[in-house]
């Protein structure tokens, strides 16, 4: 079974958390949690992908 | 007219004050210290350099907001900060006691309003100020994790390559020395105002001065004076570190840590935010933690900050509302 990894689950409660955080931030700083949210959504990715690439990769080659 | 009760509450607020400096002196200079760039003895006294200087910096927008955002004006009596300050250093004694990492910032906050609630009722609080403070008690920890732990990893995908550690630990180090003097500045422009937002709210209150008025300089100069000293007198009890309570930092860790969360300090005192130093830096330490592994990281620490996110209003509000009506009983 294919599995993306504690941190990119990590990082993406960490962008929904800040997501949640877009509507009661007051007007003016609401950028703040939009870029919260993309930067953790961004590691969570990163995370995703290089746990998804890990597991692609057959057992003991070397890459 | 100064009264002898406006001077007992403007001692008390530097006294407040000169407190959370000597509380927060471990998360300017621990990681400094413990990878020995500095000795103890010169650590502390360049982080209280920083911390005094903070206000030819930052100006003093966190004070402004202190004094008008959060309890109407009109409501700010000599007894409601009286008993606002009381019930945070209450409260802020209580969770030291139950070893709970609350936040004095958030404290003062709290015993400020529950106080203004027993003097005036709810309408007597400002709800855009409450709502903002509020939303940044979430939103500062989550920008120092983030930042701590993109910092870190840039530093790594660049400096990957690189054969001489040597020489990049020595780099790291001296990167630290700036890294730690920015998070003093930060310290010192961000929980200095809340003193300075108290003590004008209080001069508001006597009719000193009018509402919306600038912070004297003798009232910002007294403040980062008092926070200053309470650093430099802290320091020298510092046994554990922040650092090594949350998870193991090397000199880069460090330096990542301390500039992820001076620039959410700097952020902060540039909008006028008033944010928890300690859950900032927490948040920035745990990111550059998470650079390793999840596991490396003290989850159980980073949770008894979370219990302080939860309780700490709550809790300084309830306390300074039972202070007021004894005070008033009185």
């Amino acid at each position: 079974m294919v599995t993306i990894g504690r941190r990119a689950w990590f990082f993406l409660c960490v962008s929904l958390v800040s997501l949640l955080l877009v509507l009661p931030c007051p007007p003016e700083f609401r950028w703040v949690a939009w870029f919260c949210a993309g930067l953790a959504a961004f590691w969570a990715i990163l995370f995703a992908v290089d746990s998804l690439s890990a597991s692609d990769t057959p057992p003991g080659k070397i890459v | 007219v100064v009264t002898a009760g406006l001077v007992v509450v403007i001692a008390i607020a530097l006294a407040f004050d000169f407190f959370n400096g000597f509380h927060d002196a471990a998360n300017s200079i621990a990681t400094v210290v413990s990878t020995r760039v500095l000795t103890p003895k010169v650590a502390v006294l360049w982080a209280a350099f920083f911390n005094f200087v903070a206000f030819l910096v930052f100006g003093t927008k966190v004070a402004a907001t202190i004094a008008n955002d959060v309890v109407e004006p009109g409501a700010l009596t000599l007894a409601v900060v009286f008993s606002g300050l009381v019930g945070a250093i209450a409260w802020d004694l209580l969770t030291w006691w139950l070893g709970l990492p609350t936040s004095s910032s958030h404290a003062l906050i709290g015993g400020m309003a529950g106080a203004a609630v027993a003097h005036a009722g709810w309408s007597s609080l400002v709800a855009s100020g409450f709502r903002k403070i509020a939303v940044f008690i979430v939103l500062s920890p989550i920008l120092g994790l983030l930042l701590g732990f993109t910092i870190l990893m840039l530093v790594m995908w660049t400096f990957h390559r690189y054969q001489r550690v040597d020489r990049l630990n020595r780099g790291f180090r001296r990167g630290q020395l700036v890294s730690a003097a920015a998070f003093s500045l930060g310290h010192g422009a961000n929980d200095a105002q809340k003193t300075m937002g108290v003590i004008l709210a209080v001069l508001i209150g006597a009719k000193i001065v009018p509402v919306n008025a600038p912070v004297p300089l003798w009232v910002v100069l007294s403040a980062q004076l008092a926070i200053a000293l309470g650093t430099a007198f802290g320091g020298w009890r510092i046994v554990k570190t922040m650092g090594s309570r949350i998870t193991k930092l090397q000199p880069v860790g460090g330096m990542s840590a301390e500039s992820a969360a001076a620039a959410t300090l700097f952020f902060t005192a540039h909008a006028g935010i008033p944010v928890s130093t300690t859950h900032t830096i927490t948040g920035a330490i745990v990111g550059v933690g998470t650079t390793h592994r999840l596991s490396a990281v003290r989850w159980g620490v980073a949770g008894r900050v979370v219990w302080a996110w939860i309780l700490t209003i709550p809790g300084a509000f309830i306390v300074s509302w039972v202070m007021f009506q004894v005070f008033r009983l009185a």
